[in-house]
């Protein structure tokens, strides 16, 4: 069954005949929106959504398939592959797997096309993919699945892609007449439209190359010294910029002397300045064909192929350029033009090897700063591929994930008995899988047994050694039987294996032998490896490194600096007071930090002032009656209102610290430090106040200081996100050095929504836009567009801004790719601030060749007051 | 209100902390009884148990172990580059909505109301109120006396 035919059979209401007439009522709702979360490209929430269905019927198809391929969009390619080869013969689930396993290994992806000839008797396109996989390696067999392919469906026009591989396929195996007849035939039947265009372009490149050989019967011949004397004649106007009559003369010159390598090289570097691409790679042809051994004309050939086609042809031109290297062994620039284009189609290793020996051959100034920076970053280790959350069930043997999964079920429901049964089954099946030791060890711990929990544990490591979260809950189960030196060298190994939170509970074990340097350099180690301000123990830390600095403070100074502590403590304070900061200091100073301060001020007004300050008027009112109680109450919880104020002070000094500023929020704050001079009041307060300081003290934390953070949380740099802001950043990328040119298509942007608005400072969103428009272009993009819309979170409300840049650039980008950082730097720095401003990317696929990079960033709804920089109003 | 003539107004409050249930009890505790529920879980458990009128949301749940919130933390993961750092982040800080979701997924429709100011979120608000209502909300800074306004009107509004 055609896919999309069933997914638009399943949206059309009151279709007959339904896939999902099969479900019941209950379970019907939540497949119809499964679906319609997948065709709107939210891969995660129908994948979810599929789940659910299958919780209600595990044997309904089309939810299983529906399934696979959110997890194919999703990046969780692992676990797609192994529910479709779960459905067996099932024709979709074969189709599905054979497109999955293509990539990783066409042998395989080829049988299953030829399983699914039988399974699909009559089905031209088993055999159309077939020939396109097999074209490469094997034309002839391609050429004649193509054959059955065109026969099973006379008079409709073959699929151009195909039909394209196949001709260059045979070119390659040094058939072009093969090629030229398949390609001629099918102009003669299909004279129109965009795949004839391209095939009428393949072919006058074929008669190009031919051309080019009938010339080259002879080698290429030296100019006579009159031509010689035009030959310098045109170089010396085309020096003098005078581009016009140099190509006069460069073509005057190719008609005195055809079989000149020289003269078509002039030609074609003139044209190339006059951005002439289609003539000037014609003349390259012909001087690389003339004089293939002359390293100069095969740099010309693949630079040219390189820059003119955006990426298309890059890989025709690195194998221009490894002859090059080969003919000219040790040349500087055409080492570096091959390091460069090996880089960009992907061959690391043989880039690398180019710029170590461009280096070695002696590259100088601001070439070798160059080398020196990719090669830092070619040696870099890749980032380990990330864990997908759904991949511990792929990681699970098949026959085991049954029983995993109604144990999670049966736990959830809090039938821990009989959960305890179906995950001991699951176990029986494999009993070296961490994800069950690991939910064993969990289940023992809920029940209390700490000692059956910290045997599975043990069982978990020795499968998987390198499982941070398991050596730190064993290192907490030695504590708490009283073996700190278990507990830290638990800690240690954790540390090692990057868990923050290992060195937090490192600096609380040095705290309690009163090793406070070590408390120090655990604490640093937790700022440097927790990620953001995000994890849970960072308020415990800010706490600690107080108190430790006191106390290494206090024990610098000694006993006997007593003397100088009294005489020079005032000095030293008011030193301190003099050159800390202010919230307004770090944000000026440091505007990459804006998000964590403002997710810090947002919890701190929301998580401190709201409901227990906003008492005090009644508080005070109820004084001035003589009703001491609520005065009592709040006294009571008022020391640890101010506790809880301060360490959100601390979380914010700490970010001061971790941008290079010490930050004095308490004494030096315009907006913080009046708020807690007020708590401090409070809190001290021993006996009931005046309602009139009450009703001053409510003035300064519930009036100005509540409304200048929020201020600060909402009003500053809100930009629009505008079609015209699109496109001058496309405007600008095209005209980048890499483009200049270059054939680049035009740009769509299509504005579902208007009043469209992120926070972020321009720049920020300018250098995504740029980033993933010209990771498009240099992928060979022919069609580029922009869709500027809105998500709106189906749970929380929340709107999401969508830029989706669709194209149809050849090549492979999956979130998988994203996530685990195997893409280039400028997508990286891409990823990297969507990451910075609470945003997402993911890559969907949408028609065939068609793929969207869509980007999702925090919408705001307040006016826009765009800022080039940090301002508070 | 079931038509109990004066009865006191059932509210159950859903909060990480302890701070909305003391204030409310002290400052609206005149034709109300307050019962708090410390997470989700405890709120659905709590509406299975007993009556209430209305429920009282807090937003943020960041005093509560990540075991406890409620959403699925692997495909919120998903939407944020496979981050579960940034999922549980961000379940803690909409944690509220989350809560109403699974009260109304279960078929509970009593009025909601959310402590957290929408003010600068229209939209927002206007998406809740289409998922969830009947749903009302009071900004961070609000005195009891409009707390107890708002409780009271969402309490008698007329009910679909």
């Amino acid at each position: 069954m055609n896919l999309l035919l069933w997914a638009a059979l399943a949206l059309a209401p009151g279709a007959w005949a339904a896939p999902e007439d099969a479900l019941d009522a209950a379970t019907r709702p939540f497949f119809l929106k499964a679906v319609a979360e997948e065709n709107a490209g939210r891969p995660a929430e129908a994948a979810a959504l599929y789940r659910l269905v299958l919780t209600g019927d595990p044997g309904f198809l089309p939810a299983t398939l529906g399934l696979g391929r959110a997890l194919e969009a999703a990046g969780d390619t692992a676990g797609a592959e192994a529910l479709y080869r779960g459905l067996g013969d099932e024709d979709d689930a074969v189709e599905a797997l054979a497109r999955l396993v293509e990539p990783r290994d066409a042998a395989e992806a080829v049988a299953l096309w030829r399983r699914l000839r039988t399974l699909r008797l009559g089905d031209a396109t088993p055999y159309r993919e077939e020939a396109r996989i097999l074209a490469p390696s094997d034309p002839d067999a391609a050429l004649a699945a193509f054959d059955t392919y065109e026969q099973l469906q006379p008079g409709t026009a073959p699929d151009g892609a195909t039909l394209l591989v196949l001709g260059a396929a045979l070119i390659e195996a040094g058939r072009p007449a093969d090629a030229e007849q398949r390609w001629t035939r099918y102009l003669e039947d299909f004279p129109d439209g965009d795949v004839a265009a391209e095939v009428r372009l393949r072919l006058d490149r074929l008669e190009v190359e031919r051309a080019a050989e009938a010339l080259a019967l002879g080698r290429s011949e030296p100019l006579t010294p009159p031509l010689l004397a035009r030959y310098f004649e045109a170089k010396a106007a085309m020096a003098a910029g005078n581009l016009e009559a140099a190509a006069d003369a460069g073509r005057a010159l190719v008609g005195d002397a055809p079989r000149s390598a020289e003269a078509h090289a002039l030609l074609a570097d003139v044209l190339v300045a006059q951005r002439g691409w289609e003539e000037a790679e014609i003349q390259a042809i012909f001087a690389r064909t003339l004089a293939p051994d002359d390293a100069s004309n095969r740099v010309r050939l693949g630079l040219l192929l390189s820059n003119a086609y955006g990426g298309r042809r890059d890989r025709e031109a690195v194998g221009e350029l490894r002859e090059a290297a080969i003919l000219q062994p040790g040349n500087v620039e055409v080492l570096v033009a091959l390091g460069r284009l090996e880089q960009a189609v992907g061959g690391f290793a043989l880039a690398t090897k180019a710029y170590e020996e461009a280096l070695a051959n002696g590259a100088t100034g601001a070439t070798a700063i160059e080398l020196e920076l990719r090669l830092a970053a070619l040696r870099r280790a890749p980032p380990p591929p990330p864990d997908i959350p759904s991949s511990p069930l792929a990681r699970l043997p098949k026959e085991a994930e049954k029983p995993y999964k109604q144990a999670l079920l049966l736990a959830s429901r809090d039938r821990m008995a009989e959960a305890l049964v179906a995950l001991d089954a699951a176990l029986a099946l494999a009993p070296d899988a961490p994800t069950l030791l690991n939910k064993r060890a969990q289940f023992a711990r809920q029940a209390g047994a700490d000692a059956d929990a910290e045997a599975w544990l043990n069982r978990s490591l020795a499968a998987d050694p390198a499982q941070p979260p398991v050596l730190l809950e064993l290192a907490r189960i030695a504590q708490r039987r009283g073996d700190v030196d278990a507990a830290r060298a638990g800690y240690v190994r954790a540390a090692a294996l990057g868990a923050a939170d290992a060195h937090y509970e490192l600096a609380l074990l040095a705290e309690a032998r009163e090793d406070w340097a070590s408390v120090r350099a655990e604490l640093a180690a937790y700022e440097a490896a927790a990620p953001g301000l995000a994890s849970l123990n960072a308020p415990g830390a800010a706490v600690l490194r107080q108190r430790a600095d006191a106390r290494l403070w206090a024990l610098r100074a000694g006993f006997g600096g007593a003397l100088a502590l009294v005489l020079g403590l005032p000095l030293v304070a008011w030193a301190r007071y003099r050159t800390a900061r202010t919230l307004r200091d770090l944000l000026d100073g440091a505007p990459e930090c804006w998000h964590d301060a403002a997710r810090l001020l947002a919890a701190l007004r929301h998580e401190v002032l709201k409901h227990n300050t906003t008492v005090l008027p009644d508080v005070a009112n109820a004084l001035a009656r003589g009703d001491t109680a609520p005065w009592e109450a709040f006294s009571a919880r008022a020391p640890t209102l101010l506790t809880h104020f301060r360490s959100y002070l601390l979380q914010l000094e700490s970010l001061g610290r971790r941008h290079g500023m010490r930050l004095d929020l308490r004494r030096r704050d315009p907006i913080l430090g009046p708020m807690h001079g007020a708590l401090a009041r409070l809190a001290g307060m021993r006996r009931p106040p005046r309602p009139a300081d009450l009703h001053a003290l409510s003035l300064v934390i519930n009036g100005a200081g509540y409304q200048s953070i929020g201020r600060i949380v909402r009003e500053i740099c809100i930009l629009p996100v505008t079609p015209e802001r699109v496109h001058e950043v496309y405007a600008r990328v095209v005209k980048e050095p890499g483009f200049a040119g270059a054939p680049v298509p035009p740009l769509g942007v299509k504005e579902f929504e208007t009043g469209l608005a992120v926070r972020m400072f321009r720049a920020d969103l300018e250098d995504i836009l740029a980033n993933v428009l010209r990771n498009a272009l240099a992928a060979g993009a022919g069609r580029l567009d922009v869709e500027l819309g809105a998500y709106d979170d189906p749970i929380t409300g929340h709107a999401w801004v969508e830029v989706a840049v669709v194209d149809d650039a050849p090549g492979t980008l999956t979130n998988a790719m994203i996530r685990g950082r195997y893409i280039g730097r400028g997508l990286g720095l891409a990823v990297d601030l969507i990451n910075r401003h609470g945003g997402s990317i993911r890559v969907d696929a949408r028609a065939e060749g068609i793929k969207a990079v869509i980007v999702q960033l925090p919408s705001v709804e307040a006016a826009p007051v765009e800022v080039e920089e940090w301002t508070v109003a | 209100m079931d038509g109990r003539v004066n009865a006191p107004v059932r509210v159950l409050v859903v909060e990480d902390g302890q701070e909305y249930t003391e204030n409310l009890a002290r400052f609206c505790a005149d034709g109300f009884v307050f019962t708090r529920a410390g997470d989700g879980g405890a709120a659905l458990a709590a509406l299975g148990e007993e009556i209430f009128d209305l429920v009282f949301l807090d937003m943020r749940f960041d005093r509560v172990q990540p075991g406890v919130l409620l959403g699925d933390i692997a495909e919120t993961a998903e939407r944020f580059n496979g981050d579960p750092v940034r999922a549980r982040q961000f379940l803690e800080e909409h944690q509220g909505a989350y809560i109403l979701q699974a009260i109304r997924a279960v078929g509970y429709a009593l009025p909601a109301v959310f402590s957290h100011d929408f003010d600068g979120e229209p939209r927002r608000w206007a998406n809740l109120v289409r998922l969830y209502a009947p749903v009302d909300y009071l900004p961070d800074n609000a005195a009891p006396s409009d707390i107890r306004a708002t409780l009271l009107r969402a309490a008698r509004a007329p009910r679909a």
